[in-house]
């Protein structure tokens, strides 16, 4: 947590309901999304019980198949998902103009996103027990939608718990939060009801995907009587009439999640969007690009294990997203900027004079290096050799400090920045407010990595062994 | 009489020879592994392995993490291996950092024009970029210094510049760690990124020799029973005799409620250490009340002044304020404790996180216990790597400042922490017992500081 979460958190006490931690969305809400929700058994965490999708609130699809546990059922019901997934998210919202995005309620439907996925992707379209080629493509959309899940600021899928902690801070826990219905609550609690006392009430709402015990028993009861009746058959013409109180059942449930999910991703749609949002978005696009070219066009599944370089690739460029979504954030939202303000990351303050002409001496001859004079009333503890960035223009050269001068003015300080350019480029105006931060053009280097393991990292030939699970291809 | 005791140098010397013959006899593809306790004089020792390589004629590499500790190195290496001249390899951005580097050094950026000079010292990730690109000629032996903190990633840009490694570091310091999200997902794979350089060959060649240095030259021997908590299964003791090292402060001069940190300045001169302990209690991370105790203590021992006699030289010497570090665990606690110590005319204090301060040496170290005030444990505080590097740093006095209710942070049951398949070391729970086995090696030394008084006030 810092400060500023701290502070947050302790006015969201105050103020008996959640306050905003941002001033812009920082996360791209498509036109028309596709939420779904998935329910699962207590104890088979692998297959779906119930899925709901629909890209409206008040219209939803549903696929349950009775007994999930029965493979033609599950598959069945899994395909009929697949059979209006997959056209919609291969070519049906580029169609429209924008790409597809996945919503989902919280972590729990993520994390079923990919173990679906898993399950899917690596079966055969061959033999006996051949699935459907497009069950199988699914499974990789599902697979590669949960992976893509994990990279920092990435928004083809939106967990809407994730969304809301990202916008809101409240009084909740970690724990908390993973609830939707006691997120939601905490941000606009009924009439007369303090935030905590309406998230304490809405944290026993569940909506899946694992139930909770009550539900879990009501179910136990109706899928003996499926089974029973069905004995063992799964001839459609038989199981279609009997998966009715089931369908009910999970109905019901999948009510208490669905108008909840398009309440709070309208929500979420009011707040401005940020400037670096639409960049991040193209960043998605090639990512689903890359997806489509190894799932549809090579046809083949995704490696079940990274090698040292693939691990090391990906490594590299999550750290490299974690540093340019915080810097995005800060850059696109004077909330997101306070942290570096408070630790030495920024200066706040107003600009006094601004000299277009000044130039120094470069190598050869002298060179124009714009000079800015900023008065702040912040304690100054920025490195002396630091590069900064004007918030204004932030992808433009680098800023140092020239000189630390006094100031006139009680308590305050002034610094004169160097702009290390002589183009003309967007500079802030004299008597403007204006953030000078270290969130800049990142001058990471990209990783060199060498075509092949070398020695150190391979086993020499004697001791090689080769009980892995047979890896075709590698991520891109 | 020797200052020293001889017996554990000449033994430290064997183990540095024996293992540069050790890797001078490898076969191709085979490496050889010397793990060092705080301050044993790796780099020297890397200096003796290269000049070693170089009387047979083979051609060097030397690669590090940090630029710092490759511009340190290549200082090293001019001043013992000249003339032989030494390439610096470096980024276009960062060249070497004196206005007139060593006679013998070459500094460049340009990897071709290292590659001709038979010794090419680089951070590691300098040298695997300039090979990944083809630029940088193969060697016939890599050093590779402090492996412990080089991650998997930069040691394989590496790998096949040499057939043959040598691989130094020292195994308390911290270890390699990522901000990325779910860093984690390949932890007990052979394939992880963040495995440490020399976990990487334990995982994939555990035929590897491995060597222990039994010596510490930075640290006093009163340091040890404290420092041996970060090193279990590994034996050492200080090449300085007991005695020999000697701190004398100058006698305090009247002044108000000065008492409990002239205390606390006194017990750490004659006993080499002192846990400073503000009252209990729960605070921000960049804490004020401690901020202003360790200025006060810091300005306190600069007004005393202090005289130290050291191993070095007969006389005793002035103890100078830029022999003097604080080691922190925040950015914004270095941020908000230089411009406090500024304030009070103490520019020349160093101040800076552990991990910056790896590898350095001070006289006299103020650590900000990782644990101060916290609420509770996590993985990034409860990792005792960072601790080892503040209580490592010092020549004569080390003085923890926390809280009184830090300790308790660590007693009782560990918390759950998760496990790995194919993992069995458990970062988290060994952070939380070495803490607790700092804490009780530090309890004869517990002194009490005031809370509230001369907090820097803001308007």
């Amino acid at each position: 947590m810092n400060y500023l979460d701290v502070v947050l958190a302790a006015r969201a006490r105050a103020a008996g309901r959640a306050v905003r931690s941002a001033s812009v969305r920082h996360r791209h809400i498509a036109a028309r999304p596709l939420a779904m929700v998935f329910w699962q058994l207590g104890a088979e965490p692998f297959t779906a019980a119930a899925v709901a999708w629909g890209h409206r609130p008040d219209r939803r699809s549903m696929a349950v198949p009775g007994e999930p546990r029965d493979r033609t059922l599950a598959f069945r019901a899994l395909s009929r998902v697949a059979e209006e997934f997959n056209p919609w998210f291969e070519y049906g919202a580029a169609g429209e103009g924008d790409l597809p995005q996945v919503v989902l309620p919280n972590a729990g439907n993520l994390a079923m996103l990919g173990r679906l996925g898993r399950r899917l992707a690596y079966l055969p379209t061959t033999g006996e027990h051949a699935a459907s080629d497009e069950l199988v493509r699914f499974g990789r959309h599902l697979q590669f939608l949960h992976e893509h899940a994990r990279y920092p600021g990435q928004q083809l899928v939106l967990v809407l718990t994730d969304l809301l902690r990202t916008h809101w801070a409240t009084e909740l826990s970690h724990l908390e939060t993973q609830s939707l219905p006691a997120l939601d609550a905490a941000i606009e609690p009924p009439a007369k009801k303090s935030g905590h006392e309406a998230a304490f009430a809405a944290e026993r709402v569940e909506i899946g995907p694992a139930p909770g015990h009550d539900d879990d028993t009501v179910l136990s009861g109706l899928l003996d009587t499926f089974n029973a009746v069905r004995a063992k058959s799964t001839d459609e013409s038989l199981v279609a009439p009997l998966r009715g109180p089931i369908e009910a059942h999970f109905s019901a449930r999948i009510d208490r999640a669905w108008p909840l999910v398009w309440r709070c991703l309208d929500r979420e749609r009011q707040l401005l969007e940020g400037a670096s949002v639409a960049e991040r978005w193209k960043t998605d696009e090639a990512a689903l690009g890359r997806h489509f070219s190894w799932a549809i066009a090579s046809g083949r599944p995704l490696a079940t294990k990274d090698s040292s370089r693939a691990a090391a690739w990906k490594l590299h460029s999550w750290e490299a997203a974690v540093a340019e979504l915080e810097m995005n954030e800060a850059v696109d939202d004077p909330m997101r900027m306070i942290p570096a303000l408070m630790s030495g990351r920024a200066v706040r303050g107003k600009v006094i004079a601004v000299d277009l002409e000044n130039r120094v001496q470069g190598a050869t001859r002298r060179i124009r290096r714009p000079l800015v004079t900023l008065e702040t009333d912040q304690p100054l503890t920025l490195p002396s050799d630091v590069e900064l960035y004007w918030s204004g223009a932030a992808k433009t050269a680098a800023y140092q400090i020239q000189e630390v001068l006094p100031s006139k003015k009680k308590g305050c300080t002034r610094l004169v920045l160097e702009h290390q350019t002589q183009s003309n480029v967007p500079r802030p105006a004299s008597g403007s407010m204006a953030t000078f931060s270290v969130y800049g053009r990142s001058p990471r280097p990209p990783l060199m990595l060498p075509d092949h393991d070398p020695w150190t990292h391979t086993a020499p030939a004697s001791s090689a062994k080769s009980d892995d699970i047979e890896t075709e291809g590698e991520n891109p | 009489m020797s200052p020293y005791d001889d017996e554990v140098v000449a033994q430290a010397d064997a183990v540095v020879r024996a293992a540069i013959d050790a890797v001078l006899a490898a076969r191709p593809r085979e490496a050889v592994v010397v793990t060092a306790p705080a301050g044993a004089g790796k780099s020297y020792a890397i200096v003796s392995g290269v000049a070693a390589a170089r009387s047979k004629g083979l051609r060097v590499a030397v690669g590090t993490p940090t630029n710092e500790q490759a511009h340190d190195l290549v200082r090293a290496l001019a001043k013992r291996l000249a003339p032989e001249r030494i390439a610096f390899l470096h980024a276009k951005h960062r060249p070497f950092p004196d206005d007139q580097p060593p006679k013998n050094a070459r500094p460049t950026h340009d990897a071709h024009e290292a590659s001709v000079e038979a010794i090419v010292v680089g951070t590691l990730s300098k040298l695997a970029d300039a090979h990944a690109r083809g630029d940088l000629a193969r060697v016939d032996l890599l050093f590779v210094d402090e492996a412990y903190q080089a991650n998997a990633v930069q040691y394989y840009g590496v790998g096949d510049l040499a057939p043959r490694h040598l691989l130094m570091g020292d195994s308390g310091q911290l270890a390699p760690f990522s901000a990325a999200p779910d860093a984690d997902r390949w932890r007990g794979l052979a394939t992880d990124p963040l495995l440490t350089a020399v976990e990487v060959l334990r995982r994939h060649h555990p035929s590897t020799r491995e060597f222990k240095l039994p010596i510490t030259r930075r640290l006093d021997p009163r340091a040890l029973p404290v420092v041996q908590a970060f090193y279990p299964g590994h034996p050492f003791k200080a090449a300085v005799k007991h005695g020999v090292r000697r701190m004398v402060l100058g006698k305090p001069t009247a002044a108000r409620g000065m008492a409990a940190f002239d205390a606390v300045l006194d017990h750490a001169a004659e006993h080499g250490w002192a846990h400073a302990e503000l009252p209990a209690g729960v605070v921000l991370a960049a804490d004020p009340e401690t901020i202003a105790a360790i200025v006060r203590l810091l300005k306190r021992l600069v007004e005393r002044g202090a005289f130290v006699r050291s191993e070095r030289r007969a006389t005793k010497a002035t103890l100078l304020a830029s022999d003097i570090a604080v080691a922190v665990s925040h950015r914004d606690q270095r941020s908000l404790l230089r411009e406090a110590l500024d304030a009070v005319d103490l520019q020349d204090v160093v101040v800076d996180t552990a991990n910056k301060l790896q590898g350095r040496t001070f006289e006299v170290l103020v650590a900000w216990h990782p644990l101060a005030g916290l609420d509770g444990t996590d993985e990034f505080h409860v990792d005792h790597g960072r601790l080892c590097v503040m209580l490592t740093r010092h020549r004569h006095a080390c003085i923890v400042v926390g809280r009184a209710s830090d300790r308790e942070l660590v007693q009782g049951i560990p918390p759950a922490s998760p496990s790995y398949a194919g993992y069995d070391a458990n970062p988290a729970m060994d952070g939380w017992y070495v803490h607790e086995a700092v804490f009780a090696a530090l309890a004869d030394h517990r002194l009490p500081l005031p809370g509230g008084t001369g907090a820097p006030r803001r308007r």
